[in-house]
């Protein structure tokens, strides 16, 4: 957003300059340091023949020059290096000479960072020369032209092969009508406009008897559309004895078509055209009547001569006696040849070859008067017949005045050129007086400049002691003033006559004796700022002539002001802006807003070179004068916003005030006993996050001191300023808030030394005060239907009870269950008063999971003392205050709560487990009792089978194995039922008291047959003497289970052996195999209900025996176990019951 | 194959008696060396026993189709049904019986497998 402000404000700039640029003639580019076009007006882009859009970006001299002059990259080096403008002529790709002046722009600290450039075309002026030499070889033509219609011709020649017009036209003064003669280009047929009409450019040259060039005809009320459609036109007047006889003009479909030398030269040719015109005329009249003759023949301006063929005058006329000084008697004694300065004899006899070959001749040379004064002329001679003998009239036109114009005017061209790359008004003025002073010789030469209504003298030229020169006011008298006033060139040639003349200098304390005067305008940017007015000692000291001169002269001076002042305001502008990016650069980096503002206040300083201003914050209402300069305030200076003063207008309407003169602006405003000068004063808000935070201003002594660039340049320092502002405040409350979230953090710990809720209290009061300073804190509790203030020893609290269905900000906040901030506590209702003035405060609930159990109060005694940060941090403290009142509230049930908790889990881990096994055993249970099922189904089946078949024998076979299934079924339900008993403790004991060996012998008998089909031998190693108690069967179920075992687990042909003995007070029953024996996995899963042990040729188990015995055993009060060193180790199992003593 | 010699001859007397040559093995180890010498066509293993289960050798006879040529596998087991459904996720048997049986089911479902054409022969 910000940059796109700023590339908004840089275009806004960029329009307006264009604007002006694109005006100039002259092509203007800025250039980079590496010669790279950065723009250009539309005349570069004329000149280069391409849109800007192809230039910009582009190398220069890649685009403009020839590539092997290295001219271009020497010029910058070289301004580089001495960083003082150059100028140079170069001849461009297409031929045209460019005279181009490149200036170096700098930052204020002097680094150059890019060029200006102003290309302006010479090739005309060049070319002027050669153009001027082609017209005086034509010249020759008209003269020995026999009628207008010749004239007409041979002057469209000219205009047509020497100036290279296209359209062109040569009309004549017939009687009150412009008649065509003839045309080039664009068809005249029936040409004829009434002179007294009110319109046509031609019309109007003819009228005002002066040369008319229309660079737009668009904007002309004076053109008159002819059949072609033309954009600018260049009429020209023939004047033969001040009168129009004739009008040259050429349209071109194109703007600006036509230079000052188009006009030049076609002025030039329309002399040449007058001359001709003129000998027509006489001619004429000659052949008509003698008797008219001589008044004729005295009548016109030129002299003439008629001479003999040996040279001698025959006849002269009065003005070639009054130009040559010789009465006409001393004349008519004289030959040709005396009277001209030429004396080459070669030349001589070509003249009279040529004259004599083709009857008529025109050539200039230069007479000599009696005098000796050299007189440049024009000569059309002709052979005539006089009094009846061959004779050459030659007809004499004094053409000093055109030699002279025409040599003043190449001399002013050489001025213009100079004048165009001058940077300094001052020499200016040094080559227009020293110019004025060469062409018009030694007068009192003089230039005044309008200065808040007067005409003030700067300096002048061609008096020694430089005179006393008085200030003229624009309001009073004088042919200098009336210059200005007119708009236009007074030629005074008596000013005794003139009843605005007044002496305006003396000389020695004497007024300066001027009699006639020429006061010219100078016309810069369409206003006049200066007049050149030269004055002479004598009466008519001046000439139309020279008013030509000096109007074309202040015309070149004028322009050249007007450039001087635009590359003025150009450099500053992009001096401003470079310097204003180093400023911007140094506040992208200003880490503190003091920093910044010293930054801002110094780019004031520098980019408005003003010497007072100040950089004011608002707050609290006011605008602080914070960093002022230029002047010693004792203390702030502080403006109400509600008052006056451009600044605080500034802040409150956020809009840019530019005042030109204070005392025109009723709000201006100084802080009390101090007096600055200032007129003029410039003030833009600095805004931040769309608020105006500040205004930066400047003062300054002058009216109109700061122009819009300068306010552009504020606006866009101001708009970084509000960006660096934003940037460090962001930066300064997040470092803050990451410092007291630290320091938070850190007191945090001290809460858990709390046992009390008062010392809760006073610790979280403690916190908050050292956090943020001036606050105070409170804390409630919710007790029943109220909160209950905590009460912190040494701290007055006003409310100790609130009913939680009252009002206030706190019972709100317990309600709402949220924070709530009362920015100002004056402007709100729900506030009641705590414990000291709070002007805002923050109410935070403290909330254990969703209730809340109390609420924090934090007062301030500013007006919205709480930041965002604030109200975190704030939260964040309510948090850890929550749970250690949680942790207190706890701390007396918890043990028996968490006896509470640990038993009920225990109890649930209990019952899945219990669940899990219930589970696992049905479904083992289902197996084991599948297993014979399936062969009793099986083989029932195949029995039937068999039957049928009558296959007895198979039959009988068939039902052993149903048989064995069915006992196995038995054996299993049996035991499940036992299992079943024993889980839920039904099963009972029948307890006697018994012999132990009788137990031995009745399980020898049960044994013997499994044993025998095994081939295994039961050996009794120990027998015990003595009396068991117990129940004699499930004791016996006992034994004959971990024999029949270690039966199954041993090999065939083994030995198992038996020992029953006592241990302690106990019977211990041993019985050992040399089976497979048992891992150290395998042994606590072993008495558990189908433990799942299978081992190879581990056939029929029900995998319940063990788990009886156990539960058999352990009703006796006694425990069972089992040994074994491993697989195939064997393995023995003992149980103990406890002895009966006898 | 079973470890419960009564059912491991039912299952033999049974198959017998539809006419297909049977071996039988009392565990997954002996199973295992016995298809890999006689490469039978089908597999009847018992899902639980200790050692290498029924399971597991259906696993690795399937996974290596061409060390024990195109065997089809037939598990049977007493655990529930439950038991039996997720079991049928986790290998790819080619059936499954239930125990107890009926000579009618073994039959009939080896039958199903060879497509009734090893019937006669």
């Amino acid at each position: 957003m910000q940059r796109k402000r700023i590339e908004a404000a840089l275009k806004r700039s960029e329009a307006e300059k264009t604007s002006i640029l694109n005006s100039m003639r002259d092509a203007v580019s800025l250039k980079d340091r590496h010669y790279n076009f950065l723009w250009g007006n539309s005349a570069l882009s004329n000149m280069l023949g391409r849109p800007l859009s192809e230039i910009i970006g582009q190398k220069c001299y890649v685009l403009t020059y020839n590539r092997e002059t290295p001219c271009d990259t020497c010029t910058i080096e070289s301004v580089y290096k001495t960083g003082i403008g150059m100028k140079r002529v170069q001849q461009l790709l297409d031929g045209s000479l460019q005279e181009i002046w490149t200036e170096p722009i700098r930052t204020e600290m002097g680094e150059i960072t890019s060029f200006i450039e102003i290309s302006r075309d010479i090739t005309d002026i060049v070319r002027y020369e050669n153009r001027l030499e082609a017209l005086h070889e034509h010249a020759i033509k008209l003269a020995s032209a026999k009628n207008i219609k010749e004239i007409s011709d041979t002057s469209l020649e000219v205009m047509s092969t020497i100036f290279n017009f296209r359209f062109m036209s040569f009309l004549e003064v017939q009687e009150s009508f412009l008649v065509g003669i003839g045309s080039i280009g664009a068809p005249l047929a029936e040409f004829k406009l009434p002179l007294d009409g009110e319109k046509g450019i031609t019309v109007k040259a003819a009228n005002t008897r002066k040369t008319i060039k229309i660079n737009d005809l668009r904007k002309d009320p004076d053109y008159v559309k002819g059949s072609t459609e033309s954009l600018s036109e260049l009429a020209v007047p023939v004047l033969v004895d001040g009168q129009t006889v004739a009008i040259l003009n050429t349209e071109s479909d194109k703007l600006n078509a036509f230079s000052e030398q188009d006009q030049k030269l076609l002025e030039i040719l329309a002399s040449h055209v007058a001359s001709a015109i003129t000998r027509l005329r006489g001619e004429t009249h000659l052949t008509e009547s003698e008797a008219k003759y001589r008044n004729l023949f005295n009548g016109v301006n030129d002299a003439v001569f008629i001479h003999g063929v040996d040279g001698r005058f025959l006849e002269v006329n009065d003005v070639a006696c009054q130009r040559l000084g010789y009465s006409r008697e001393e004349l008519l004694k004289l030959r040709f040849v005396d009277i001209d300065s030429q004396t080459d004899p070669e030349l001589l006899s070509n003249r009279r070859k040529a004259l004599k070959k083709i009857g008529r001749l025109t050539f200039e040379t230069v007479h000599i008067s009696k005098s000796g004064e050299l007189i440049d002329t024009e000569i059309n001679a002709r052979i005539v017949e006089f009094e009846n003998t061959q004779a050459v009239q030659t007809t004499c036109r004094d053409i000093r005045e055109r030699k002279r114009m025409e040599k003043e005017l190449t001399a002013l061209h050489g001025v213009a050129t100079k004048l165009a790359f001058i940077r300094n008004l001052n020499e200016v003025w040094d080559i227009t007086l020293d110019t004025l002073d060469r062409i018009l010789g030694k007068h009192w030469t003089n230039i005044s400049v309008v200065h808040e209504g007067y005409l003030k003298h700067v300096k002048g030229v061609g008096l020694s002691p430089p005179p006393r020169f008085q200030d003229l006011p624009l309001n009073g008298p004088g042919i200098i003033v009336r210059a200005v006033k007119n708009g236009k060139t007074q030629l005074v040639s008596d000013v005794r006559a003139d009843p605005d003349y007044m002496p305006s200098f003396t000389v020695d304390n004497k007024a300066f004796p001027t009699l006639s005067e020429l006061a010219v305008p100078v016309t810069v940017n369409g206003k006049i700022y200066a007049v050149i007015n030269i004055e002479s000692k004598s009466i008519n000291g001046f000439t139309a002539e020279d008013q030509r001169l000096m109007e074309i002269l202040a015309g070149h001076v004028g322009e050249a002001i007007g450039r001087i002042w635009f590359i003025d305001e150009l450099m500053i502008e992009e001096e401003q802006l470079a310097t204003l990016h180093s400023f911007t650069n140094r506040l992208a980096e200003a880490p503190t807003f003091d920093e910044a503002a010293g930054v801002a206040a110094d780019s004031i300083k520098t980019l408005l070179n003003t010497t007072n201003g100040s950089l004011s914050f608002v707050e609290n209402g006011a605008l602080h004068h914070r960093y002022v300069y230029g002047v010693e305030l004792h203390e702030e200076y502080v403006q109400p916003l509600d008052g006056l003063g451009i600044t605080v207008r500034a802040a409150v309407t956020g809009e840019p005030q530019l005042v030109p003169d204070i005392r025109e602006d009723r709000s201006y405003q100084l802080p009390e006993g101090v007096s600055i000068a200032t007129r003029s004063e410039l003030a833009v808000p600095v805004k931040l996050d769309g608020r105006i935070v500040a205004v930066i201003n400047a003062e300054s002594p002058i009216v109109g001191a700061y122009t819009r660039q300068d306010q552009r340049v504020l606006e866009i320092l101001s708009m970084y300023l509000g960006s660096a502002f934003a940037r460090i405040r962001d930066n300064e409350s997040k470092e803050r808030y990451r410092d007291r979230l630290e320091a938070l953090h850190k007191l945090v710990l001290q809460l858990d030394t709390a046992q009390t809720t008062t010392q809760t209290a006073t610790i979280a009061r403690n916190m908050i005060q050292s956090l943020s300073g001036s606050e105070d804190a409170r804390l409630t509790l919710v007790e029943g239907e109220e909160l209950v203030a905590v009460v912190v020893p040494g701290i007055n609290t006003t409310i100790t009870r609130l009913p939680l269905n009252g009002g206030g900000v706190t019972v709100k906040a317990a309600k709402e269950k949220r924070t709530v901030y009362v920015e100002d506590t004056e402007n709100d209702p729900n506030f009641v008063k705590g414990s000291i003035d709070a002007l805002s405060e923050l109410v935070v609930p403290l909330m254990i999971s969703d209730q809340v159990v109390g609420v924090l109060n934090i007062e301030s005694t500013r007006k919205s003392a709480f930041t965002p940060d604030d109200i975190k941090l704030a939260e964040t403290l309510a948090l850890h205050v929550s749970s250690t009142l949680e942790r207190l509230r706890l701390d007396s049930e918890r043990i028996e709560t968490q006896i509470k908790l640990q038993r009920k889990e225990y109890e649930a881990e209990q019952a899945k487990k219990l669940e899990g096994m219930k589970t696992r055993f049905i479904s083992t249970a289902t197996h084991e009792i599948r297993t014979p099922l399936t062969s009793i189904k099986g083989y029932t089946e195949l029995i039937r089978a068999e039957l049928d078949a009558r296959n007895i024998d198979t039959s009988r076979r068939y039902f052993a194995v149903v048989e064995r299934n069915v006992d196995r079924l038995v054996l299993l339900t049996n035991e499940l039922l036992d299992t079943q008993r024993i889980e839920e403790g039904r099963l009972t004991l029948s307890i006697t008291t018994f012999e132990a060996r009788e137990i031995l012998i009745d399980l020898i008998a049960e044994m013997t047959s499994l044993l025998t089909r095994r081939n295994q031998a039961l050996e009794i190693s120990k027998k015990l003497e003595g009396k068991v108690r117990g129940d004699r069967n499930r004791l016996m179920q006992v034994l004959i289970n971990l024999v029949a075992n270690a039966s199954k687990f041993s090999p065939e042909g083994s030995q198992i052996r038996l020992s029953v003995e006592r241990r302690g007070g106990d019977v211990l029953f041993s019985v050992r195999d040399t089976g497979v024996g048992l891992t150290k996995e395998d042994i606590p899963k072993l008495f558990k209900p189908f433990p799942g042990i299978h081992t190879e040729g581990n056939p029929e188990g029900t995998g319940l025996g063990l788990s009886i015995c156990k539960g058999i055993v352990e009703l006796h009060g006694g425990r069972i176990w089992a040994e074994s060193e491993g697989r195939g180790k064997g393995s023995t199992f003992s149980f103990t019951t406890p002895e009966v003593k006898s | 194959m079973d470890d419960e010699p009564d059912i491991l001859d039912l299952a033999r007397i049974t198959l017998e008696s539809g006419g297909y040559d049977v071996v039988t093995a009392a565990s997954g180890e002996e199973a295992l060396q016995l298809i890999i010498r006689d490469k039978p066509d089908l597999a009847l293993l018992d899902v639980v026993l200790p050692g290498l289960s029924g399971l597991e050798l259906c696993r690795r006879l399937k996974r290596d189709p061409t060390t024990y040529s195109p065997i089809k596998v037939v598990l049977f087991t007493a655990l529930g049904t439950e038991v039996d459904m997720m079991l049928e996720k986790r290998d790819k048997a080619d059936g499954y019986l239930a125990k107890p049986f009926t000579s009618n089911s073994l039959l009939g479902l080896v039958g199903r497998l060879f497509g009734d054409t090893r019937r006669e022969g």
